[in-house]
């Protein structure tokens, strides 16, 4: 008889975390990197999320059911705390090479500066949100979760998911069309706002796609940075 | 109107919602990011399971932060014994004398606790009670349709969102804004009929708590937040009717009632403090709720200390913080509330004023 992949990540079978690593690893980075609006923050939340699920692999339950969900919601924990999962990690977490500052192709290239356009207008609008409803737009939304699924996978009510997107939903009315608006004046060298801006954005940019080593600033790499 | 965010008999879209957003993008873990990320996790995995078996000390995970709703057992909290001063100013004293109190920082999502003894759930009661008399005396506002809530609200950029104007590269691109970890003060004016845009300011602070103007963010606020003033102002002051209209769904089991309503009376709490009558019957609906303990000696999100409310199911260490001894609602441990009142014109300081 076959044992449940869940029976077999309760027991701490090696096999069992690879594959649920292969399974699992690029929705989790996804996740991650939507969240964070950030590349390389997506990389170390990858490898804390799966360190974490081995730290706590006795709380799965058994049964049949997917761990996605228990993945997505670890990965939300760490995003939310990424300073105290690195702290507990940093032994493991020291030995993972930084990415690669340029990516091996240049069609990737390209495609990472048009994602990081779209991960900026949806990272600024999400930064409008406080927390616990940013984490149940981006489960339910972007990956598609029904509440009951996103309940599950934060650990909290499926009546409070509910309350956190009518929430969202009502904050971000019309937000598009304001981001539109603002990001067309900004081509247009239209009469936006002083503040940001300065010289900012081109070094953002290539930090985005990790060219520039010393703006690895977030908590995750911070906890390392002898290694270096 | 309707306090209910969602009913049962409507289905979720969230394609609606999708398109309140910008395309979020389509991040891809590179093939062989994903071989060194995973070949680094068997390495651990292995290393682990080697050491355990060599009968090292540490034999089980460990326990903390986890998201399954199966929590190990745990210690109960230490029990202390404390002392609440008496409030002042109340026109009904019951005396709250010693309290035994669970520190309850511990937290974690309360579902798996064990719950609060019925002498915690007391002095939960007689605190609420208490702040409900505080608040049902303050003054009550009147507004007008065209006038505006003003909040001013402090607490971690993570709870209240980064003030990031977005950077703009030298061809006008926006970029991705910098992510900001430190503590925000935020303002925000909501239109009382939420027929008016709303505005939100907010600024990070220094390490000394001055603003810092590298990290500042205008921003217009469209649609009404959650519920509108007037629609704050429209809801039962009946305890037991707010009640049943904050616990969502009919069928929601009771154990997870506590959560609900605390979600949802967290939400408009800041500005119902400009409603006597409301901010009363909010306070003894919650006195009505299973699972509420009181904290004693808790800061807020701006480090001033309170006696505070926390509940089974609230998020790690979420607390209502309430001054000693004027019961004045501060805020929560995620977000202090420094001021609340009526303006004229957004991005104007207000006229009236409660500050807390």
């Amino acid at each position: 008889m076959e044992i449940s992949l869940r029976a077999r990540v309760r027991a701490g079978d090696p096999d069992a975390f690879r594959q649920l690593f292969d399974e699992h690893a690029s929705v989790v980075h996804r996740h991650a990197v939507r969240m964070t609006g950030d590349w390389v923050m997506g990389d170390d939340i990858v490898s804390l999320t799966f360190l974490e699920a081995w730290r706590l692999r006795e709380r799965v339950l058994p049964g049949e059911d997917g761990l996605r969900p228990w993945l997505l919601g670890i990965a939300t924990n760490v995003a939310r705390n990424t300073g105290r999962a690195a702290r507990r990690h940093r032994a493991a977490l020291a030995k993972v090479p930084p990415p690669d500052p340029v990516p091996d192709f240049a069609d990737e290239v390209t495609q990472r500066l048009a994602d990081t356009e779209e991960l900026a207008a949806a990272q600024r609008a999400l930064s409008r949100l406080r927390r616990g409803e940013r984490e149940v737009f981006t489960l339910c939304v972007w990956e598609g979760m029904d509440a009951a699924t996103a309940a599950e996978a934060l650990g909290v009510a499926v009546g409070t998911v509910r309350a956190r997107l009518s929430r969202a939903r009502k904050r971000l009315r019309k937000l598009t069309e304001l981001e539109l608006e603002l990001e067309r004046d900004g081509r247009t060298g239209g009469a936006r706002g002083t503040e940001g801006g300065t010289g900012q954005s081109g070094v953002q940019r290539l930090a985005a796609i990790g060219q520039i080593p010393g703006s690895r600033h977030q908590a995750a790499r911070s906890t390392q940075e002898t290694k270096r | 109107m309707n306090t209910n965010p969602r009913r049962r008999d409507q289905p979720v879209d969230h394609q609606d919602l999708a398109e309140l957003l910008p395309a979020p993008g389509r991040p891809v873990l590179a093939q062989d990011r994903h071989r060194v990320l995973r070949e680094h996790l068997m390495e651990h995995i292995t290393h682990e399971t080697a050491r355990e078996q060599s009968g090292a000390t540490n034999t089980s995970p460990a326990t903390s932060s986890g998201t399954s709703p199966v929590t190990p057992a745990r210690p109960r909290p230490r029990r202390r014994l404390v002392l609440v001063a008496a409030p002042l100013a109340l026109a009904v004293v019951v005396g709250l004398g010693a309290v035994a109190v669970d520190s309850a920082r511990d937290g974690k999502h309360g579902t798996a606790a064990a719950g609060v003894s019925a002498g915690d759930h007391l002095k939960a009661t007689q605190l609420l009670d208490q702040i409900a008399l505080a608040a049902a005396e303050r003054p009550a506002v009147t507004v007008r349709d065209d006038q505006f809530i003003y909040t001013k609200s402090q607490g971690s950029s993570d709870e209240l969102g980064w003030p990031a104007t977005p950077p703009q590269d030298t061809k006008g691109l926006v970029t991705a804004p910098v992510a900001y970890q430190g503590t925000v003060r935020q303002e925000q004016w909501d239109s009382v009929d939420g027929k008016r845009d709303g505005l939100r300011k907010s600024v990070g602070l220094s390490s000394t708590g001055e603003p810092d103007p590298s990290h500042k963010d205008v921003m217009t606020m469209h649609g009404a937040g959650y519920l509108t003033f007037r629609q704050l102002q429209a809801l039962p002051t009946d305890p037991d009717a707010l009640l049943k209209k904050l616990s969502n769904d009919a069928d929601v089991t009771e154990s997870r009632r506590t959560e609900i309503v605390v979600e949802n009376v967290g939400a408009i709490l800041d500005d119902a403090t400009l409603l006597p009558d409301l901010s009363a019957a909010l306070y003894r609906a919650v006195a009505e709720l299973p699972g509420v303990r009181v904290v004693d000696h808790v800061k807020d999100a701006a480090g001033r200390e309170g006696i505070g409310l926390t509940f089974d199911g609230a998020p790690t260490g979420y607390t209502w913080v309430f001054d000693s001894s004027s019961l004045v609602y501060l805020g929560t441990t995620d977000a202090a509330l420094l001021e609340v009142g009526v303006a004229e014109k957004k991005g104007e300081a207000p006229a009236t004023t409660s500050s807390s």
